[in-house]
C-alpha cells in the first residue's frame, strides 16, 4: 500500500512536469512556434465572432514569426467581462489580444458600473470597421421623413433589444436631445425580434446601425406599400440611395451641449469592433501588429472572406483610436450628464 | 405552381445526391455525432466553430454539412441522457426523468431503442413541416405576436402540474424557485442588477447547461456511487429489448406524432427551441396518460414524447429562420450566418422557384437533408446499439470518474467561463437534496427557461396594447387550451376514482424530518429574494415580486403539510429513509468528497492535468489493477485532449497553482 502511495506520487509529479514542460518558451524570432490568442468578448457565432475568426484566418502570414492565431470566445455582460480580463489579468506579452465594443470606452466616459479598465491606458492596435446609427419607420404609420416623425401626434413605439445596445441608446437619445415623440418598447430578444415585430406591426420603428439593417432587413427595405422600411435620419456616408439625401443626426441637433453629448456617444461607432492589447504590452510587438492588422485589411483574400460574409470592413488604425478615446474621456461635463440621464447605467 | 413546387421538390434530393455532398454530410454527421454525446458542448457551440470550413463549399454542400451535424446531436443526446443521467445536450434534459430509470431497470436497450425510433419519427415529421409549410409560412409565423408569446410562455408553465408527479405543491414551488433564478442578472427593461452580489459574472444570469448539468447529473453520479453497482443495477443476460422499444413507438403512434407535432410548433416560434419544446412534450406525455404514476420510474411514453419532440424542433425553427432570417434557435442562428456567406438572402426569394430568380430547390433540400442524416443516424445508433447499453453494465467505479469529468467538461465548454463550475456545483447540491426529500426537478429547470421569455413578453404586451391584449381571441384560444390541458387530468382522476371508490387514492408520503428543514430554507430563499428586490425600480421589481410573494405562499403551505404530516407519523413507526444507513451515509459522504476534489484539482492544476490524475487516483481508490488504471488515464487524457483542446480549441484556464509559481519566479 505505501510503496503504491508512493509510484502515485512519482506519475502525479510526472505529469505536472510534462504539463510545465510543454509551456517553455522556445526563442529566436518572438512570435516564431508561438500562439497569439485573440479574445471575443461575445459568444460564438455573432457578428464580433465572425469578424475576428475571419481576420484571424489571414492575420497570421503578416505578423513575423508566423504564430498559429487562435480565437476564444469569453462572452459575458456586452464583452465588459473580456474587457476588463484583458486589462487586468492578461500578461502583456503581445500574446493575447482582445475584440469588445468600443461603446465601453462611453461607458467608462459615464463611470458605469463594473467598468475596471482605463481605455486610454490599452494598446489599441486598429479596428474593422464602423457604425453607422439610424432610424427607420414603418409606411404603414404614414411617416415619410425626419420632419414627419418629429412632428408626429402620435406617440410612436420604438423597439429595442435592451440597455446598452443602439437599438436601445440611439432611441433614448432621440428622446433626451431631440424631444423625439418616441416610446422604447424593451425587451426583444434581437434586432431580428425588432425587424419581426415591426413587420406584424406591433411597433411603428426601430434605431440601428445601416451596416446591420441594410443586409438584415433588405426585404423590408426593398417592398413596397405599407410594409416597407422607411430610414429617415442617419449619421454618415453612404452612396446607397435608400440613404443618400438623408438628414443626419448632428444637423438636427441644434444646442452646443446636446450636440456635444451625441457626438461623444458617436464616438465609439467610428471604431466600431477595436482589437487591443494589455497595457505595457512592449512598443515593437505593438508596432508590428499595427502594420500586420493593417495590411490584412487590404489583404485581397481577406476582403473576399469578408465580403462573402457581408461583413463592412473599413479600417481604423490604432493611432487614430487613441486619438478618438481621448476625445470621449474628455467630454465637457454638462455633455456628460446629458449623456448620463439619457443611457447611464 | 404545384407542379413548380413538386419539380423543385425533387431537384432538391438530386442536390443532396451527389458525392461531395453525401461526403460532407458524414463528417457533419460524425462531428454531430460526437457533441451530441459529450455533454454541455452543444449544437450550437460546434456548429460556431466549424462555419468557416463552409467558406469553400456550395450551397447544398454547406447545409448538407452543418444540418446533418446538429441534425444528429438531439439524437445522441438522447443516448448520454438515458445511459448516465447526465444530458447529452440541453435539449435532452428531460429524457433522463423516465431514460435513466430504465436504463438503471435494465432496460437500456429499450430506452435506447424507443429514444432513436422517435427521434427519427420526430425528425421526419419536423422535415415534413418545414416542406408543408414553406408555402404558408409568413403568415404563420407574423401571427404570434407578444401577447401570443406570453401566453405560450403560461401554457409551457401549466405543463408543470403534470411535470411534477404527485406532489403538486412542490412542483409548483420548484417553479416558482427556477423563475425566481431566471431573474438574475441584468435586467432587460432598465438594466438594473438583480441578485448580482456585485460579480460581473451573474450579470447574464444563470446559465441553462451548467445549471442542468448540475440538478439532473451529480444526483445521478451520487446515487450511482452510493448504490455501488454498474448503472444497470439489475443484470440481465440480453440487451434488453431494442426492438421492444421500436415496437414502443408504433405502439403509442398517436403520442410521438402528437409530441411531434409540439415540438415542431414551439420551434416555429422565434426564440423558444428544443429547450422548452422537450418539457412540453413530456408533460403532455403525462398528462395524457391514463397511469400517470409510472411516470419517472421508467415508463416508456416519457422517453418517446421528449423524444420525437426536441427532433422535430429543429425542422420547425428552420421555417422562420428561412422565411423572415428571423432564427427560430440558437442553431438556427447559427445557420443563418452560414445563409450570409452562401450569398443567400432569407425570405421571400427562398420560397420562389428557380423560374422566379429563387433558391425553392436548395430550400426544399433542407427538407432531404433532414430526412436522409436522421436516417442515416439512427442506421448507426442500432449497429452500435449492443456496445453502448453494455456500458450500463460496467462496475460503477469504471464509468464514475468518467461522468464526473464530463460534467465539469461539458459545463465548462460551453462559455469557456470558470464560474460556470460554480453553478455545476450549486445545482448539483439543490439537485440532490431535491432527491433526498422527494421534490421534481423538471418544474425547477422549465421555470429557468421560460421565465425571461415570461417575463420580456409581458411587458412588451403591456407596453404594445395596454390591457387590450387580455381580450385578444388568440390569447382567449390559449387560455381555454391551458384551462383544458390543466382539468383534464384532474377530471380523469375524478372519474378513475368514481370507478373504483376502494382505491386508495392518495399515498401517505414517507415523512422526514430533512423535508421541513428543505422547505424552511426555500422560505428563506423567497424571504431573502423578496427582500433584496424591495428597492429596485418598480418595473424590475414586479416580477421577482410577484413570483417571489407566490413561491413563499406555496412553500408555507407545503412547510405546514409537512409539518402535520410529521405529526401523525409520530405515533406510528417512523418510516427511515434508505438514506440514513451508515453505509450510505459514508459512501454519500466519500463521493462528495470526489466531486468537490476534482473541483479543486480543476482550479488548482487545471482540467489538462486534474483529467489524468483524477482519473488515476480515483481508479487506484476503488482497487482497480495498476495496469487498467493507468491505461483509463491516459485514454482519457487522450481523447480530453484530442476532442476539446486540439480538435476544438476550447481555451481552458490555467490551473491556480502555476499561475502562482509564474508570479512567484
Amino acid at each position: 500500500m505505501k510503496r503504491s502511495i508512493g509510484s502515485c506520487a512519482i506519475l502525479i509529479l510526472g505529469i505536472i512536469y510534462l504539463a510545465a514542460a510543454t509551456n517553455a518558451p522556445a526563442q529566436e524570432d518572438f512570435y516564431r512556434g508561438k500562439t497569439l490568442r485573440i479574445i471575443v468578448g461575445f459568444a460564438a457565432g455573432g457578428g464580433y465572432d465572425t469578424f475576428t475568426r475571419t481576420v484571424a484566418r489571414h492575420i497570421d502570414k503578416y505578423i513575423p514569426g508566423q504564430p498559429a492565431v487562435v480565437v476564444e470566445n469569453m462572452p459575458g455582460a456586452g464583452s465588459l467581462v473580456a474587457a476588463n480580463y484583458l486589462y487586468n489579468r492578461a500578461k502583456p506579452d503581445g500574446l493575447t489580444a482582445g475584440v469588445f465594443s468600443s461603446g465601453l470606452v462611453t461607458q467608462q466616459a459615464m463611470d458605469s458600473r463594473g467598468v475596471r479598465f482605463d481605455a486610454r491606458r490599452f494598446r489599441w492596435i486598429g479596428s474593422m470597421s464602423k457604425g453607422t446609427p439610424v432610424c427607420a419607420i414603418m409606411a404603414f404609420t404614414g411617416l415619410r421623413t425626419l420632419e414627419d416623425v418629429m412632428s408626429s401626434k402620435k406617440e410612436l413605439k420604438i423597439g429595442s433589444t435592451g440597455p446598452g445596445t443602439t437599438t436601445h441608446d440611439l432611441t433614448n437619445l432621440m428622446i433626451t436631445l431631440m424631444d423625439a415623440p418616441f416610446k422604447v418598447i424593451s425587451g426583444y430578444g434581437g434586432t431580428s425580434d425588432v425587424r419581426l415585430a415591426m413587420q406584424r406591426r406591433e411597433i411603428d420603428g426601430a434605431c440601428w446601425t445601416w451596416e446591420s439593417m441594410r443586409t438584415t432587413a433588405r426585404a423590408m427595405l426593398d417592398a413596397n406599400g405599407e410594409d416597407r422600411l422607411i430610414p429617415f435620419v442617419i449619421q454618415g456616408r453612404y452612396d446607397d440611395p435608400l440613404v443618400k439625401e438623408l438628414p443626419q443626426f448632428t444637423d438636427a441637433i441644434k444646442d452646443k451641449d446636446k450636440l456635444a453629448a451625441f457626438k461623444a456617444w458617436l464616438v465609439p461607432y467610428e471604431f466600431f469592433r477595436p482589437m487591443a492589447f494589455p497595457p505595457n504590452t512592449p512598443n515593437e510587438r505593438i508596432d508590428a501588429l499595427r502594420a500586420a492588422l493593417r495590411k490584412t485589411m487590404e489583404d485581397p483574400a481577406f476582403l473576399a472572406d469578408a465580403k462573402k460574409s457581408k461583413l463592412d470592413v473599413e479600417y481604423t488604425s490604432g493611432e487614430a483610436i487613441e486619438k478618438a478615446v481621448e476625445e470621449v474621456l474628455d467630454l465637457p461635463p454638462k455633455a456628460e450628464q446629458l449623456l448620463a440621464s439619457a443611457i447611464g447605467r | 405552381m404545384p407542379l413548380e413546387m413538386l419539380q423543385a421538390f425533387i431537384e432538391g434530393l438530386f442536390l443532396v445526391l451527389s458525392w461531395n455532398t453525401i461526403t460532407l454530410m458524414l463528417v457533419g454527421i460524425a462531428l454531430g455525432f460526437a457533441v451530441g454525446i459529450l455533454p454541455g458542448l452543444g449544437g450550437p457551440v460546434t456548429l460556431a466553430l466549424m462555419l468557416p470550413f463552409v467558406f469553400k463549399m456550395d450551397g447544398t454542400e454547406a447545409f448538407a454539412f452543418l444540418l446533418g451535424m446538429s441534425a444528429v446531436t438531439a439524437t445522441t443526446g438522447d443516448i448520454t441522457s438515458i445511459l448516465f443521467g447526465v444530458p447529452g445536450e440541453a435539449i435532452t434534459a428531460s429524457t433522463i426523468v423516465d431514460g435513466h430509470p430504465m436504463a438503471k431497470k435494465g432496460e437500456a436497450g429499450r430506452a435506447l431503442g424507443a429514444a432513436l425510433m422517435s427521434s427519427l419519427v420526430g425528425a421526419l415529421f419536423g422535415a415534413l413541416c418545414l416542406a408543408l409549410a414553406i408555402p404558408i409560412v409568413r403568415p404563420l409565423v407574423l401571427s404570434v405576436t407578444s401577447p401570443e408569446f406570453f401566453m405560450l410562455s403560461v401554457l409551457g408553465v401549466s405543463f408543470l402540474a403534470s411535470l411534477s408527479g404527485d406532489a403538486i405543491l412542490k412542483g409548483l414551488t420548484a417553479a416558482a424557485i427556477g423563475f425566481q433564478f431566471a431573474t438574475v442578472g441584468l435586467d432587460p427593461i432598465s438594466g438594473i442588477e438583480r441578485y448580482t452580489f456585485g460579480t460581473l459574472y451573474l450579470w447574464d444570469g444563470v446559465e441553462l447547461v451548467p445549471a442542468t448539468l448540475g440538478l439532473f447529473a451529480i444526483p445521478e453520479l451520487i446515487d450511482l456511487a452510493v448504490k455501488g453497482t454498474s448503472i444497470a443495477q439489475t443484470k440481465i443476460g440480453k440487451l434488453g429489448g431494442v426492438f421492444q422499444g421500436v415496437k414502443d413507438t408504433f405502439h403509442h403512434w398517436k403520442l410521438v406524432l402528437r409530441c411531434s407535432a409540439i415540438g415542431a410548433y414551439i420551434g416555429v416560434i422565434p426564440g423558444m427551441g428544443g429547450a422548452v419544446s422537450q418539457w412540453v412534450a413530456y408533460g403532455h406525455a403525462v398528462q395524457s396518460s391514463r397511469d400517470r404514476e409510472r411516470f419517472g420510474k421508467g415508463a416508456v411514453e416519457g422517453v418517446l414524447g421528449p423524444g420525437a419532440a426536441n427532433n422535430s424542433t429543429l425542422g420547425g425553427a428552420l421555417v422562420p429562420t428561412l422565411a423572415f432570417g428571423v432564427p427560430g434557435s440558437v442553431s438556427t442562428a447559427i445557420l443563418l450566418g452560414a445563409f450570409i456567406i452562401q450569398g443567400l438572402v432569407p425570405g421571400p426569394p427562398m420560397l420562389q422557384p428557380a423560374s422566379q430568380g429563387g433558391s425553392l430547390s436548395l430550400t426544399f433540400s433542407f427538407v432531404w437533408i433532414l430526412v436522409i442524416s436522421n436516417i442515416i443516424t439512427v442506421a448507426l445508433c442500432f449497429l452500435f446499439l449492443k456496445q453502448l447499453a453494455n456500458i450500463t453494465q460496467v462496475r460503477g467505479s469504471l464509468v464514475i470518474p468518467f461522468i464526473l469529468l464530463l460534467i465539469y467538461l461539458g459545463g465548462f465548454a460551453e462559455n469557456n467561463t470558470f464560474q460556470d463550475l460554480f453553478v455545476v456545483l450549486l445545482f448539483g447540491a439543490l439537485g440532490w437534496v431535491m432527491v433526498e426529500t422527494d421534490w421534481p426537478r423538471p418544474p425547477l429547470l422549465l421555470g429557468l427557461v421560460l421565465g425571461p421569455l415570461a417575463e420580456n413578453n409581458l411587458f412588451l404586451a403591456t407596453d404594445n396594447y395596454g390591457a387590450a391584449w387580455l381580450r385578444f381571441p388568440s390569447v382567449i384560444f390559449l387560455f381555454l387550451v391551458i384551462l383544458a390541458g390543466v382539468f383534464y387530468p384532474v377530471f380523469q382522476t375524478w372519474r378513475k376514482r368514481g370507478q373504483d371508490p376502494d382505491k386508495k387514492t392518495k399515498k401517505e408520503r414517507a415523512t422526514s424530518i430533512w423535508q421541513p428543514i428543505f422547505t424552511l430554507g426555500v422560505i428563506v430563499f423567497f424571504c431573502w429574494s423578496l427582500w433584496e428586490a424591495r428597492d429596485w425600480w418598480f418595473r424590475a421589481r414586479l416580477f421577482p415580486w410577484a413570483i417571489g410573494f407566490t413561491g413563499l405562499a406555496l412553500a408555507l403551505l407545503e412547510f405546514a403539510s409537512e409539518l402535520a404530516a410529521l405529526a401523525r407519523s409520530r405515533g406510528g413507526a417512523q418510516e427511515r429513509k434508505p438514506g440514513q444507513s451508515p453505509l450510505v451515509r459514508r459512501r454519500t459522504l466519500i463521493i462528495t468528497g470526489w466531486i468537490v476534489g476534482a473541483f479543486a484539482a480543476i482550479w488548482l492544476l487545471g482540467f489538462g492535468v486534474a483529467v489524468p490524475i483524477t482519473i488515476l487516483l480515483y481508479l487506484k481508490a476503488a482497487e482497480e489493477r495498476w495496469l487498467i488504471s493507468i491505461a483509463l488515464a491516459f485514454f482519457g487524457w487522450l481523447g480530453f485532449y484530442g476532442i476539446f483542446d486540439y480538435l476544438l480549441h476550447v481555451p481552458f484556464p490555467q490551473g491556480q497553482l502555476f499561475t502562482l509559481l509564474e508570479n512567484a519566479s
